[in-house]
């Protein structure tokens, strides 16, 4: 994991070096059957890096993309009979009016996840089987379709590559640039969306991003890769057939890409010498290349069962042997918050009024409303009492059915959930939202993504985040390596960059111990100092509430049972009878 | 009759987590195990529970040796588990979630599940309710109702406070006093410490996995700065307001 755009990792370096070798030496060393077999295996290793990076950087199944493939094929035929441009012209053609393509057939998708995502894909390449297989491709005929039968198709070749040896060079020339411009985008603004989406849509939302966008980026960047696998495999074979964009081929090289390993370049082109070069070598020896399939399967199994990074991933285990030592888990006591603290710094307020939130029959929260003025305000209340509920009509999430929720006299209501974070609303999670596919700065970076700001100013900023919380030893630790306390820090440095107004924090110092709890607290308190933000703290410690918040509201059952300062709240018997017990609470 | 956890060294990514931790539980004790994140608690639940590899030591259950073991042996030997973060079966009923627990034990399922109703009240009245729709508290008692379900001898109980209000915190706390008044043997993860020192017999505090405190727990509760030494080592002084 690397921020640097240029930064050439070791696994990057060995696929730099394997496609030099698959450029240079292969082409000299093959015959002819085998030089066009080597030529599709580059084709689909290009575009089932399409479909890799989907499902391990979004973690979105998409079952077009053969079929993608196909209409980038159709495209480049039919741009090869009608006029005479030249093949690069018509490569490039080809691969964006697939990426519109890619884009209209994400249109349905984009508001579907998982499973239904998957079938809608799957549907998507039915139709494209079904158009593939009436109409043909195009050889050289009339009309629109181009289809004549019994005539024999000329495909033009690049100038520089019109033998086939030259072709395969070329081929897996334009394929290193597809896995470059993946690895590029997954490097920049979208790779770290990807990466929250992936965690969950909600925490990308309140992390500013626009999950729509970010989204259709994607599938536009596999449609693009996907048109420029059929447009090259078009040049190679200068016909195609339909039979060789089944949907059920889609399948296969989502289910290859899985057994090869889709985080990685290796396992793409694992997953393309699978699909390709093992029918073809069963076919020498003179095996039914059916057999194939039953190895396929074979694959599968062992990724199922052994292999959840794929045989990339085994390999990866081997060579590197995870040399990297780690560094020491952070202790909160050596957390130094500032001493300036809680200084109220300006006359802000936030008004919730009269908020009701129906959940088919369960009114979940039914006419709260609190004008809170102090910086640091807490809510407090059973399980269940909504106060996650309310957080989240803050967010954007839930809609209330009246009333409004506005921050000296801005209202919420207009503002869509990645609108409200450019505005400066955050957020922290129950459950904490830390992707494990960024490091610990880039975890943070992303809150900033969208800002006008340089990207020296946005670095610099997320440095001094992280030095609030004294996470600076960790900047560079993937977010899979942090224990729960240095999640819970992360949250808070995402929480304080980009000029926020308004940080709500739900249950931070759940799962921590007394001393982590007020190493927290210590950082909660210095917030507004540091921001001028106001903070909203739910959290069920009585007394990390009772020692940062100056006022605090009670819910249960969705009603407001008490607001004021903290110390009046928790010594009101309705808040004891509900929430705390019977016991006397010492504030 | 006891529960002996001796010398043990749990391991994750061939890499030592816990080194040489020893305790040993009797019927009707309670043990906390204490400890900042990343001390090793939860490692030393799941290498109990079997799910981490044991690279030394023993686990030991009235005679019983569940050294690394399948969960279902380690059930079997009187030992349940109770994990982290209230897990219910969210799309089956209450009735249905501690009849699937019980399951193991079919011979006395009505008995068991006629007690643990009694034990929650509160889970009786909602017998026909989707577990996925119940509060946090009422989860973890469906949590806790499924190791109860398996009548352990032994109860290993992970987090259980964390993420529930005060009030359902000490309804959940006098249960495990009734438990260890009826014999059972506890041992509790807790980020509440004064909570759990108040039930312990027996405190372990981790730090970078091994024990930095190993004994009574009214000592701890006595004396906050050993407390305090224990999960910080004598480096650092530090006053908790």
């Amino acid at each position: 994991m690397n921020t640097h755009l240029f930064h050439v990792t070791r696994s990057g370096a060995a696929g730099l070096l394997f496609a030099a070798f698959a450029c240079l030496i292969v082409p000299l060393v093959v015959g002819s059957f085998w030089l066009s077999v080597f030529t599709s295996t580059a084709c689909f290793a290009l575009a089932a890096a399409g479909t890799a990076f989907m499902y391990a950087r979004l973690g979105m199944v998409s079952l077009t993309q053969v079929g993608l493939m196909g209409v980038g094929g159709w495209v480049m035929l039919r741009l090869n009979y009608a006029y005479g441009l030249p093949f690069e012209v018509n490569l490039i053609l080809a691969s964006l009016i697939t990426m519109i393509f890619g884009m209209i057939l994400a249109l349905p998708a984009l508001r579907l996840r998982g499973l239904y995502l998957a079938l809608v894909t799957l549907m998507a390449a039915g139709g494209l089987e079904i158009i593939f297989a009436t109409f043909q491709f195009p050889n050289g005929g009339g009309g629109f379709w181009g289809v004549e039968t019994g005539r024999t198709p000329f495909m033009a070749r690049p100038i520089v590559a019109v033998s086939d040896a030259a072709y395969l060079r070329y081929t897996v020339c334009v394929t290193t640039f597809g896995f470059l411009l993946i690895e590029m985008a997954r490097r920049l603004n979208p790779g770290r969306a990807w990466a929250m989406i992936r965690r969950s849509e909600a925490a990308a939302m309140a992390a500013g991003i626009n999950v729509t966008l970010y989204k259709t980026i994607a599938f536009a960047l596999a449609g693009l890769i996907g048109g420029l696998a059929g447009g090259l495999l078009a040049g190679s074979l200068g016909l195609l057939d339909g039979g060789t964009f089944r949907a059920s081929e889609s399948i296969m090289v989502f289910a290859l890409t899985v057994v090869g390993g889709a985080r990685y370049w290796l396992g793409v082109v694992i997953a393309a010498a699978l699909f390709r070069i093992v029918p073809a070598l069963l076919n020498n020896w003179g095996v039914d290349a059916d057999l194939s399939f039953v190895i396929f399967g074979a694959g599968l199994l062992h990724a199922v069962i052994t292999a959840p990074n794929g045989i990339a991933g085994q390999v990866l285990d081997v060579v590197t042997k995870k040399a990297a030592k780690p560094t020491p888990s952070i202790d909160p006591s050596q957390i130094s918050a500032p001493t300036v603290q809680t200084a109220k710094t300006s006359d802000s307020t936030i008004e919730i009024d009269g908020i009701k939130v129906q959940f088919g029959g369960v009114l979940a929260l039914n006419n709260v409303s609190a004008c809170m003025a102090e910086p640091i305000s807490g809510i407090i209340g059973p399980n269940g009492a909504g106060k996650t509920t309310l957080m989240n009509v803050f967010s954007g999430f839930v809609a209330s059915k009246s009333g409004s929720i506005s921050v000296d006299g801005f209202d919420l209501g207009s503002l869509s959930p990645h609108q409200r974070s450019e505005w400066g609303l955050r957020r922290s999670f129950q459950k904490e939202e830390i992707s494990e596919d960024l490091t610990v700065a880039e975890n943070v970076r992303v809150q900033i993504d969208t800002t006008r700001q340089s990207a020296a100013d946005k670095k610099a900023e997320v440095a001094r985040a992280l030095a609030y919380v004294g996470m600076t030893t960790k900047a560079r630790t993937s977010g899979a390596d942090l224990n729960t306390f240095e999640r819970r820090l992360t949250d808070i440095a995402k929480c304080i960059v980009g000029a926020p107004k308004l940080i709500m924090l739900d249950e931070p110092a759940g799962g921590l111990s007394i001393q982590e709890t007020n190493a927290l607290g210590d950082l909660i308190l210095g917030i507004h100092a540091q921001t001028g933000a106001h903070v909203l703290l739910i959290d069920h410690d009585v007394d990390l509430i009772a020692r940062v918040c100056s006022q605090t509201l009670v819910i249960d059952f969705g009603v407001p049972i008490a607001f004021g300062p903290t110390h009046a709240v928790l010594s009101d018997p309705k808040v004891k009878a509900a929430y705390l017990g019977t016991e006397e609470f010492a504030s | 009759m006891s529960f002996k956890v001796i010398g043990l060294n749990v391991q994750s990514g061939g890499k030592n987590i816990l080194t040489n931790i020893s305790f040993t539980l009797g019927a009707g004790e309670v043990i906390t195990i204490l400890g900042s994140n990343g001390a090793g608690k939860s490692e030393l639940v799941l290498g109990i529970a079997g799910v981490l590899k044991i690279g030394a030591g023993q686990v030991v259950v009235d005679g019983t040796d569940i050294t690394a073991k399948s969960p279902d042996i380690v059930r079997a030997a009187g030992v349940a588990v109770v994990p982290e973060g209230h897990k219910v079966l969210t799309q089956l009923t209450v009735d249905e979630n501690l009849r699937a627990a019980g399951s193991l034990r079919w011979h006395d399922i009505e008995a068991n599940l006629h007690k643990t109703y009694e034990r929650f009240p509160e889970l009786a009245d909602r017998k026909t309710q989707l577990a996925g729709t119940l509060s946090g508290g009422q989860q973890q008692m469906v949590a806790l109702g499924h190791a109860l379900m398996s009548a352990p001898k032994y109860l290993v109980i992970d987090e259980m406070s964390l993420g529930l209000a005060p009030l359902i915190v000490k309804r959940l706390f006098g249960v495990v006093h009734e438990l260890q008044s009826q014999g059972v043997g506890i041992v509790i993860i807790e980020q509440f410490t004064d909570l759990a020192l108040g039930v312990a017999d027996h405190a372990v505090v981790l730090r970078g996995g091994r024990d930095k405190y190993n004994g009574p727990a009214d000592i701890l509760l006595a004396n906050p700065e050993q407390l305090d030494e224990a999960y910080f080592g004598t480096g650092h002084k530090r006053t908790i307001t």
